[in-house]
């Protein structure tokens, strides 16, 4: 096992809610709350979760976008969670974002070359080595150098998140957050873009995290996964065990969920009533009781601690395990309530 | 004409005039959809699948929009009896579609937060569509609807309202809303996303009509949402014997709600057949594609047990399992044509693995093909295949570029493919 790149222990970040006549903070809202994992080199972990459950806060916290409430981040053994702007910025170059929406996070205004060559320039890159190196990235990616001096319109969904691709390797980064990179792509880009993802990282060593809220994505490309639900991790594990025998009452319901392109299997559903509830007032205890299957008075009272129920396999549940193991409370129908 | 057809679209164009020229959106779709049956049609973005929605409700605006040729033939329930009669939708007069949309074919849009009013609470939306269409006890005359069209509500308007809300409530209770007199209060923005979709399902359904259009009902939805409003539309289904045409871009979805199936590209229909003959044999290269674009939730279990290769040890299988998973996916190569400028021939050709010289020149008709019709020339008995593609598998030409040195199509543009630097 190889060397943790990033190690992550009891992130929190809150936003506070203003409010009153004075506008201070009346609440918060606990986007993350207590997250701990760490990334290995040259791996990627799976981060799913629902809207809303800090998944992408959790990445932008990673890269210090925005300043993480409580915790640790240490990338390579440095504590980055309390560093100065200056001393970020050093580090920035190792630590890289691509973001969900491609069109607006790339500027209109600026071509393909201006967008490349920025973080280059930045960062002291001469104008003949950044010109040089442009035309490496774009080949990287599956582009070609004619295309440099176009603007960001002019591409396809698929080839503008190849150009958030290259941004984000312009300056070789150690460790890449990979936010929904192809939630806004039809299937067929999809897999184009998945498969430079992966070849990218066995050529350049990269080190990835993945926010996705679609399983069968995560499945293919990460090697770790972590589930969240209202800010927090509830399982945690290797992608096969967490896939082929998911510990957590959450993971179940969101697997059964996915709906299977094939007819004949129409799968068994768990369906979990009533949605999400706010983080602001998340539920006391353990966070998914109001809509899990099997929860009983323990759960309300005391909340399950994320803790290894087989090896490397991590889940936070009093009553972890196969649906069958443990009587059904609640019934299966439709129930709809607001949270 | 069949009278198990509720539906039939036959040779439909749709042309926008543009400043940068004529983007020719749906290029002769010919589809039908049968009493009770849910169709599922499938594309990628800007295939057409939403326009030919549209097209049945005429919600696009004409101009920039124009139907050169073409008829959406419906049958159109008369009176109150079980009598029909077919009348063609392209050619109908705009009093006429307003009596048809909402009661007789009526449409769930994408994102249920713009399609809803924001400044009227939940339950006037549904009563509104029920007061149109259905008898509520207050006749409303030419002065209501004058004013209203100049957004103010009579008093008779009130009345009719008030006298559509039973209906409205006992929908949402059919619908499984637990406080349904308190939702009719509620304004969208208050609702959840999931909630707001079954809003629209609500509306949708109000006027019992004999067919819903679902354009990508629960797209903008999680998929534990997803999973409880697709319950709930099938349930309803069964329930209401309404027929549905479900557009989606979302593979998953059509096989768990669809009966039939349409695969759309470049504004015309590639296959059409039962969901499970298109699924489990895909014929037009392009379904297969797109099938083989789909990453595996379920792993190399079931994978493994249809070719056998993984039948050893567990800890082998795990091994194994692995460098499956890290195998590329097959992919599509090149992007979806502008449909500005289509190219001649079958549509599909330059992205082909199996395109040959007719493929380039002459459109292939959809035609039978076993289970299901197919638009595409290596079915078409008339004409001698090239051996050498007859005999391949199709497997074959799907496999990820660059896989033992296999090089799936020359003719594809070099640009767009990200696979193709390794081969």
């Amino acid at each position: 096992m190889s060397e943790a790149l990033l190690e992550v222990e009891d992130l929190k970040k809150h936003f506070p809610i203003r409010g009153g006549f004075i506008r201070r903070n009346v609440n918060h809202v606990r986007a993350v709350d207590g997250v701990s994992f760490d990334i290995p080199q040259g791996q990627t972990l799976g981060l799913v979760g629902e809207s809303g459950c800090g998944k992408t806060t959790v990445g932008r916290t990673l890269l210090r976008l925005t300043d993480p409430t409580a915790g640790s981040i240490r990338f390579r053994g440095q504590e980055i969670a309390t560093l100065s702007r200056r001393r970020m910025r050093e580090l920035r170059p190792k630590m890289q974002i691509v973001f969900q929406d491609p069109m607006s996070s790339l500027n209109p205004r600026m071509t393909i070359k201006q967008i490349l060559t920025e973080p280059l320039r930045l960062n002291g890159v001469g104008r003949d080595a950044a010109h040089k190196r442009i035309v490496e990235l774009l080949e990287t990616v599956g582009m070609t150098a004619e295309q440099a001096n176009r603007f960001p319109h002019e591409f396809s969904g698929g080839q503008r998140q190849r150009i958030g691709v290259a941004r984000a390797l312009a300056l070789n980064p150690d460790f890449i957050v990979l936010d929904e990179p192809t939630s806004a792509l039809d299937v067929s880009v999809q897999a184009q873009v998945l498969n430079l993802l992966s070849r990218l990282q066995k050529e350049l060593d990269l080190t990835y995290l993945f926010i996705s809220h679609d399983l069968s994505v995560i499945r293919h490309l990460c090697d770790e996964v972590a589930v969240m639900y209202l800010g927090r991790i509830v399982e945690k594990g290797p992608v096969e065990k967490v896939f082929t025998s998911p510990q957590h009452p959450y993971t179940q319901a969101l697997l059964s969920a996915v709906p299977i392109p094939d007819p004949e299997t129409r799968a068994k559903r768990i369906i979990l009533t009533g949605d999400v509830p706010s983080p602001v007032n998340p539920p006391k205890a353990c966070r998914f009781h109001p809509r899990c299957p099997r929860a009983q008075a323990i759960c309300r009272e005391i909340d399950p601690p994320l803790e290894a129920k087989e090896a490397g396999h991590l889940a936070a549940c009093h009553f972890p395990g196969p649906q069958e193991k443990w009587p059904i409370t609640q019934t299966r129908e439709v129930k709809v309530s607001e949270g | 004409m069949d009278d198990d057809k509720l539906l039939e679209i036959k040779d439909l164009h749709l042309h926008f005039h543009t400043y940068g020229g004529t983007v020719k959106a749906l290029r002769g779709v010919n589809l039908a959809i049968k009493h009770g049956e849910t169709l599922g049609l499938v594309g990628e973005s800007g295939c057409g699948k939403s326009q030919t929605a549209m097209s049945l409700l005429q919600l696009t605006p004409k101009p920039p929009a124009e139907y050169p040729q073409g008829e959406i033939l419906y049958h159109r329930k008369v009176g109150r009896g079980s009598e029909r009669k077919w009348i063609d939708i392209l050619r109908l007069p705009e009093p006429d579609l307003r009596r048809i949309r909402g009661n007789d074919i009526s449409m769930i849009f994408q994102e249920p937060m713009t399609s809803l009013n924001p400044v009227l609470p939940c339950g006037e939306q549904i009563c509104e569509v029920i007061v149109q269409h259905q008898d509520v006890g207050v006749k409303l005359r030419a002065w209501d609807r004058f004013w209203l069209r100049r957004g103010f509500k009579t008093r008779r308007y009130g009345k009719a309202l008030e006298g559509a809300a039973p209906r409205a409530i006992g929908m949402l209770r059919d619908i499984g809303i637990p406080d349904p007199e308190g939702l009719m209060e509620r304004y969208p923005h208050e609702l959840s996303g999931g909630m707001r979709q079954r809003v629209m399902i609500a509306i949708g359904l109000s006027c019992d009509p004999d067919l819903l259009v679902a354009d990508e009902p629960t797209t903008a939805l999680d998929v534990t949402i997803q999973a409880q409003i697709m319950d709930l539309m099938r349930s309803l289904k069964t329930r209401v014997g309404a027929s549905i045409l479900l557009i989606t871009h979302h593979l998953g979805v059509v096989a768990e709600m669809a009966d039939r199936i349409a695969v759309m590209y470049a504004g015309r229909i590639v296959e059409e057949g039962p969901a499970v003959d298109v699924f489990k044999a895909p014929k037009h290269p392009y379904t297969l594609g797109l099938l083989n674009s789909i990453p595996d939730l379920k792993g190399g279990s079931e994978e493994g047990g249809a070719d056998g290769a993984d039948a050893g040890a567990p800890a082998v299988q795990t091994a194994q399992e692995r460098s499956r998973r890290r195998r590329d996916l097959p992919v599509i190569p090149g992007t979806v044509p502008n449909l500005l400028n289509p190219p001649a021939g079958c549509s599909y050709h330059p992205r082909c693995p199996f395109a040959f010289e007719r493929c380039r020149v002459k459109v292939p008709e959809l035609q039978k093909a076993e289970g299901q019709m197919v638009a595409c020339h290596l079915y078409d008995p008339d004409i001698t295949v090239p051996a050498a593609l007859r005999n391949k598998d199709a497997s074959v030409y799907l496999r990820p570029p660059g896989a033992d040195g296999f090089n799936p199509n020359p003719t594809v543009k070099e640009s767009d493919l990200g696979g193709r630097a390794e081969a």
